[in-house]
C-alpha cells in the first residue's frame, strides 16, 4: 500500500467526522504552539541570562543610603551621619570613590552614573517650561542659601551646582528622571552662541564619571572620552551614543559642535563605538544615551557635599562576576567602618537579575504546567476521537481484514490517522508559535533580545516533544484496532 | 481444495461455554456450489468464517489444497484471504464513505495492484455486475441488490478461488435476491468455487451440494450430480 493511499483512505476517514478532527487538530495546534514558543522562551532566556551574568551592568555594586537609622524615617537624602549639628556632619561623599578603590581590593572600578532626561532648550522655552524653569532655580537657590545660613556651612560652590531632580535608584540606566536642570547661579545667562538646533526635543543621558567608560567597555569611536580634568574642571562636554550621535547630527559633523541642552550649552567630544548593552530595566540601549561628566566633581566641590541635594549612588564594579560577592561583603565592612551609624546598602546588579530571574522562572513553570495541560488535553481528545473511531469502525475492521489487510496494516491505518492530526497541529501550532513567543517575550521580559540563531530550532525541539506526545496517545486506540477479533468484529452492528 | 478435520470451536463466555462447531470434517473441491443450512444459531457463520481463516479454530486441522494453514503469521493468511476467498456479507458490508468504484478498489489496493490497473479492473467488475452507470455513487444512494452487486464485485476483484457468501439474500427483496443468486450461479458455471450460508432451505436447492447443521454438528451432506 502506497503512502498515496493511504493518505487517501485518511482523509476520507477524518471527513467522516470532520468536525471532530478539526478540533482535535486545533487542539494539538495549540498545544505544540505553547510547547515550541515556552521551550523557545525558556532556552532563549536561559542562554541570554547566562550571557548577562557578564554583561558590565551586572558585574556592578552599588551603595545606597537606606535611611535614618535614629528615627526610623526613610532618609533619602544627604547621605549624613550627624552627632549633634550638622556642622559635624561626616558625610558619604564622591571622595569616598577613589577611597573604596584603595580599600577595597575586589573592586576594580568606581564611578557614579545618573541617568537624567536632556530637552533641549529651545524645546523648553518653546514649550513655557523655560519661565517655570527659571524660577524654579531662583526658588531653590534661595532656600539653599537659607538653610547654609541657618546651619552655618557656606553655600558651596556655585559653578558645580546641578539641580537634579528625581535621580534614579537602582540602574545608572534605570528608568529615566523626571527631569532635571542643570543651573547657573548669579544672573541667569543662556549662552545661545554658535549652539547647533538638535532635530529631537528630548533624549536621555547620563552623568557620569570616566571610570564609567571603562567599567562598561565604552570606547570613543571618533573624538575622545572626556577625562578626569574634565570632569574636576566641570568642562560642559558631552559623548553621544552611536545611534544618538546619528539623529542629533544626520550629517556626521557632531564633533566638537556645541548643543543646549537643560539651559546649558554642551561641546561633542566624542561618538561611542555601537555597543549591545541595553537596560535590563526598560530595554533603551546605551547607543541611545549622551553622557556628559558628573558635575558633584567639578572644581571646589570636589571632595565636598551638597546640601540639600542628592548624593547619586556610589557605583563600583568588578572585573569577574565571580568576585562580586566578596567585593560585597568587602565592601560593607568598609562601610560599616567608616559609617558606622548610616544606614548604607550595598545591592549587587546581579541580585537583582536573579530575583528577576527566580520571578521569572516561577512563571515559567506555570507555564510548562500549561502547555503541559494544553497538550495532554489534546492529547486525550484526540485518543477519545480515534478510541471512539476504532468502536465504531469495529465491523470495518472486520471487512478489511475480510479483504486482506493484515492486523499490521490496521494498526498502521489508525496509526497513521493520528499521525495526520498531529502533523497538521503542530504545523498549525508551529506556524503560530512566533506569534506566542514574542507576546511571552513583551508579556514577561523586557530588554531580552530575540536571538534568531537558534530560534528555529527551539521551535521545533518544541513541536517535536508535542508530536511525539500526540502521537503515543494515537498508540493505544491503533492497538485497540489491531487487536479486535475479526470474526466478532464482522457480526457486529 | 479445502478439506477440514475435525474442527471444533468453543466460545467462552467466562460462566459458560458454548461449543459452536463440534468436530466439523468437511472437504470442498474446486467447482462445488455447496450452500450450508441451518436453523439460526446452527452454526454456519461460525463455519463460514472458519473457511475464510477470519477465525481460529480451537481444535482440527485446516489444509488448503494440501498446505495446513495452522502455523501461519498473520501477514500470510491474510494474502491467502485477499488472493483466494471472496467474501459477501448478509448486509453488505461497503464502506459508506468510499464509492462504488473505490470499494471495489480496496482488495487490489491492498495487493499492491498499480493504480491505472485496479482502475480498469475495477470498472470492468461493476460492468460485470451490470453497474458501469453507478460507480461514482455511494452505498447510500444505491439499493440493496445494487450495494451486494458491487460487494460482489468487491469479493471478486482479485479472481478467488472461493466465494464465501454468507445470508447474501437475508437483507434483500426476493426480486433484487434472485438477481444475486443468479450471479452466483454464474460464477460458479466459470469455475469459481462458491459456499453459500443460509438458514432458508429453499435456496438450498440451488447449487451442486447441499450440507444441513445442527447445533454445531453437520447431520447431511448431499451432492447433486
Ligand atoms: N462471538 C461469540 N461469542 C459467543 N458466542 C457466539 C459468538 N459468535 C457466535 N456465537 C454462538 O455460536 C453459535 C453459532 O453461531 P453462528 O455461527 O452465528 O450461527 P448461525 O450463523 O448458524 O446462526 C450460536 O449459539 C451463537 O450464539
Ligand atoms: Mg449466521
Amino acid at each position: 500500500m502506497t503512502i498515496r493511499d493511504r493518505l487517501w483512505m485518511t482523509f476520507r476517514h477524518l471527513q467522516v467526522s470532520l468536525i471532530g478532527s478539526i478540533l482535535v487538530i486545533l487542539a494539538i495546534a495549540i498545544g505544540v504552539a505553547l510547547a515550541a514558543a515556552t521551550t523557545a522562551f525558556i532556552i532563549q532566556y536561559n542562554q541570554q541570562s547566562e550571557e548577562l551574568l557578564n554583561h558590565p551592568i551586572y558585574r556592578e555594586v552599588y551603595v545606597e543610603a537606606l535611611g535614618d537609622p535614629r528615627t526610623e524615617t526613610e532618609l533619602q537624602l544627604p547621605v549624613v551621619e550627624m552627632e549633634g549639628n550638622l556642622k559635624d556632619a561626616k558625610l558619604l561623599s564622591v571622595t569616598d570613590l577613589p577611597l573604596v578603590l584603595q580599600s577595597v581590593p575586589g573592586l576594580t572600578h568606581a564611578y557614579i552614573a545618573e541617568g537624567i532626561k536632556f530637552r533641549s532648550t529651545s524645546y523648553l522655552m518653546e514649550s513655557g517650561l523655560g519661565e517655570a524653569a527659571v524660577k524654579g532655580i531662583a526658588a531653590m537657590r534661595e532656600t539653599r542659601a537659607a538653610a547654609a545660613a541657618k546651619s552655618g556651612v557656606d553655600p558651596e560652590n556655585p559653578k558645580a551646582t546641578g539641580e537634579v531632580m528625581g535621580g534614579t535608584k537602582g540602574g545608572a540606566l534605570g528608568g529615566a528622571p523626571g527631569g532635571a536642570m542643570g543651573g547657573e547661579t548669579g544672573a541667569f545667562v543662556l549662552d545661545l552662541k554658535d549652539v547647533t538646533e538638535i532635530p529631537v526635543d528630548e533624549f536621555f543621558g547620563i552623568f557620569a564619571t570616566p571610570d564609567f567608560f571603562t567599567a562598561y567597555t565604552l570606547n570613543a569611536a571618533s573624538g575622545s572620552l572626556f577625562t578626569e580634568e574634565d570632569l574636576k574642571a566641570g568642562n560642559q562636554v558631552m559623548i553621544l551614543g552611536s545611534n544618538l550621535a546619528e539623529t542629533l547630527f544626520p550629517d556626521g559633523n557632531a564633533i566638537g559642535s556645541r548643543i543646549s541642552v537643560n539651559w546649558q550649552t554642551f561641546t561633542i567630544l566624542g561618538i561611542l563605538e555601537p555597543s549591545d548593552i541595553v537596560a535590563p530595566q526598560n530595554g533603551y540601549a546605551l547607543n541611545d544615551f549622551a553622557f556628559a561628566p558628573h558635575f558633584l566633581f567639578a572644581g571646589a566641590a570636589f571632595g565636598k557635599n551638597i546640601r540639600g541635594q542628592g548624593l547619586p549612588t556610589l557605583r563600583f564594579a568588578v572585573e569577574d562576576s565571580d568576585d562580586i560577592q566578596q567585593a560585597v561583603i568587602q565592601l560593607e565592612e568598609f562601610l560599616k567602618q567608616e559609617y558606622p551609624n548610616v544606614n548604607l546598602r550595598v545591592t549587587a546588579a546581579v541580585d537583582k537579575l536573579e530575583t528577576e530571574r527566580q520571578k521569572l522562572s516561577r512563571i515559567l513553570i506555570v507555564l510548562i504546567f500549561l502547555t503541559a495541560a494544553g497538550l495532554f488535553i489534546a492529547a486525550i481528545n484526540m485518543f477519545n476521537l480515534l478510541l471512539i473511531r476504532v468502536i465504531k469502525q469495529t465491523k470495518g475492521i472486520g471487512v478489511l481484514r475480510a479483504l486482506g489487510f493484515t492486523r499490521d496494516n490496521v494498526l498502521q491505518h489508525f496509526l497513521f490517522e493520528s499521525f495526520i492530526m498531529s502533523l497538521a497541529g503542530a504545523v498549525i501550532g508551529l506556524a503560530a508559535s512566533p506569534f506566542l513567543f514574542r507576546f511571552l517575550q513583551s508579556a514577561l521580559v523586557s530588554g531580552i533580545e530575540q536571538g534568531s540563531s537558534t530560534f528555529f530550532l527551539d521551535l521545533l525541539l518544541g513541536a517535536a516533544i508535542a508530536f511525539v506526545f500526540s502521537i503515543v496517545f494515537g498508540l493505544y486506540p491503533a492497538y485497540v484496532a489491531r487487536q479486535t477479533e475479526t470474526s466478532t468484529a464482522l457480526r457486529a452492528e | 481444495m479445502i478439506e477440514l478435520k475435525g474442527i471444533t470451536k468453543i466460545y467462552d463466555l467466562g460462566h459458560m461455554q458454548i461449543t459452536a462447531l463440534k468436530g466439523i470434517d468437511l472437504e470442498i473441491s474446486r467447482g462445488e456450489f455447496i450452500t450450508i443450512m441451518g436453523p439460526s444459531g446452527s452454526g454456519k457463520s461460525t463455519l463460514l468464517h472458519i473457511l475464510g481463516i477470519l477465525d481460529e479454530a480451537d481444535e482440527g486441522s485446516y489444509l488448503l489444497e494440501k498446505n495446513d494453514l495452522t502455523t501461519l503469521s498473520d501477514k500470510e493468511l491474510s494474502r491467502i484471504r485477499n488472493q483466494n476467498f471472496g467474501f459477501i456479507f448478509q448486509s453488505f458490508n461497503l464502506f459508506n464513505e468510499f464509492n462504488a468504484l473505490e470499494n471495489v478498489m480496496f482488495p487490489l489496493i491492498q495487493a499492491g495492484i498499480p493504480r491505472a490497473e485496479r482502475r480498469e479492473r475495477a470498472m470492468s467488475l461493476l460492468t460485470t455486475v451490470g453497474l458501469d452507470n453507478r460507480v461514482g455513487h455511494y452505498p447510500n444512494m444505491l439499493s440493496g441488490g445494487e450495494q451486494q452487486r458491487v460487494a460482489i464485485a468487491r469479493s471478486l476483484a482479485m479472481d478467488p478461488t472461493f466465494i464465501l457468501a454468507d445470508e447474501p439474500t437475508g437483507n434483500l427483496p426476493s426480486e433484487q435476491g434472485a438477481e444475486i443468486l443468479a450471479m452466483l450461479d454464474d460464477l460458479n458455471k466459470k469455475g469459481v468455487t462458491v459456499i453459500m450460508v443460509t438458514h432458508d432451505d429453499k435456496l438450498g436447492e440451488r447449487g451442486t451440494r447441499a450440507v444441513r447443521m445442527i447445533d454445531g454438528e453437520i447431520v447431511k451432506d448431499f451432492r447433486r450430480d
